[in-house]
């Protein structure tokens, strides 16, 4: 009889534990994608509080997505031009020495950005021109000025990386702004001779 | 003149025809997500749902693709990964007209001190044609989540604990089995 009982309260101390493991998620809200309770309505009398939201909204040109250096690089030589760094046309068609690839805070946007590049290898086939062989300059970042657009040369370049890159396309870039930037290649030297395409990737976020 | 009026006609269907590619391809390409910046502060094992606002500030209709960066990536899930976003009307203004929302889950582990995961989530498109050099560009909103010490027991409690508690009750079971059965397991020195 004793026996009995002792085996009956194991059993029923097992049953407990199981019960607690299923109904767990009933317990604590588990997964639901809703989380606690919330929305809980409180009064309270003299304050008065609105959050305003911060919206982001960066635009680049067309051509800023679609760069070429031309098709006759020859190996060992370095900066190469984007096709479309000094070719800027104006609305009356005029050509001047501009560039075309460039990125617009949008006026939507109620905080500065910064913007950020990397990119990867340029590849045919097993053939590779490593990312670093491509580099920017521009117009926006922390050590040049806004308005010297001489500083945007080879000279002045900043390699690409496959992770983000330490140094900012833009720094600051306020509402309504616009960053440009010229992009150069390097080949390096007994490059195998092929078309080789690669992709860069540039993101606007909200200056710390 | 039925002639002169196919010709005229047809010489309109082609300046059309250019005009819309010359357009489409000189579009710019743009995205844009509200808000740009979240701090959030959730108990650890709990789960806090946070709402994007994607939209295209480009014009044309962009796919774009959302994406985590950093330390909240193991415990943040984004509800749609991928999203066609049409262009807002311009000139642009507030509020959004064709943005989309995009809902992002956040469970992160429980933990015994305040601890800060930080990240972004990206949101970021591309129209690139196969040039030498094709780019895709976006926005990315910044996220601080601050996770306090549980309150609860089970926020500790993940799968593998339930396991192995399972396993050592499947053994318990066996075990009252075998004594009912009249088997005993006996310890000798």
């Amino acid at each position: 009889m004793k026996r009995g009982v002792s085996n009956a309260v194991v059993l029923l101390f097992i049953l407990a534990i199981l019960s607690v493991l299923i109904f767990r998620d009933s317990f604590t809200g588990g997964d639901s994608f809703s989380g606690g309770i919330t929305g809980a309505a409180s009064s309270q009398i003299s304050n008065l509080t609105a959050t305003v939201q911060t919206f982001i909204a960066c635009t680049w040109s067309n051509d800023a997505l679609n760069v070429a250096f031309g098709i006759t690089l020859n190996p060992g030589s370095t900066g190469y031009n984007g096709t479309l760094n000094y070719n800027a046309t104006l609305g009356n068609g005029t050509v001047t020495n501009g560039t075309m690839y460039n990125a617009t805070l949008d006026t939507l946007s109620n905080v500065n950005v910064n913007i950020t590049i990397n990119g990867s290898n340029l590849t045919s086939g097993a053939n590779r021109i490593g990312i670093q062989n491509v580099s920017w300059a521009s117009n926006y970042t922390a050590f040049v000025n806004a308005s010297n657009t001489t500083q945007m040369t080879y000279a002045n370049a900043t390699r690409i990386n496959e992770t983000t890159n330490a140094y900012p396309v833009a720094v600051n870039l306020s509402s309504g702004a616009t960053a440009h930037f010229r992009f150069f290649l390097d080949i390096p030297s007994g490059q195998v001779a092929a078309s080789y395409t690669g992709n860069y990737t540039m993101l606007c976020s909200q200056t710390t | 003149m039925f002639t002169d009026n196919v010709r005229t006609m047809k010489k309109a269907l082609v300046l059309l025809v250019a005009l819309i590619a010359v357009i489409s391809v000189y579009a710019d390409v743009g995205v844009g997500v509200s808000p740009s910046k979240t701090v959030i502060q959730v108990e650890g094992g709990e789960v806090h749902e946070l709402t994007l606002l994607v939209f295209n500030s480009g014009d044309d209709p962009l796919e774009i693709t959302l994406s985590t960066e950093g330390t909240i990536g193991s415990f943040t899930t984004i509800e749609t990964k991928k999203i066609l976003v049409d262009p807002e009307p311009k000139p642009h203004e507030l509020p959004i007209k064709n943005g989309r929302e995009v809902k992002v889950r956040m469970k992160p582990p429980g933990t015994s001190k305040l601890t800060t995961y930080t990240g972004t989530i990206n949101a970021v498109g591309s129209v690139a044609t196969g040039q030498q050099f094709g780019g895709s560009v976006g926005v990315a909103t910044q996220i601080e989540v601050q996770v306090t010490p549980s309150k609860s027991f089970w926020a500790f409690v993940t799968t593998t604990h339930l396991l192995i508690g399972a396993i050592l009750l499947v053994l318990l079971a066996l075990f009252l089995l075998l004594r009912r059965m009249g088997l005993h397991i006996r310890f000798e020195k």
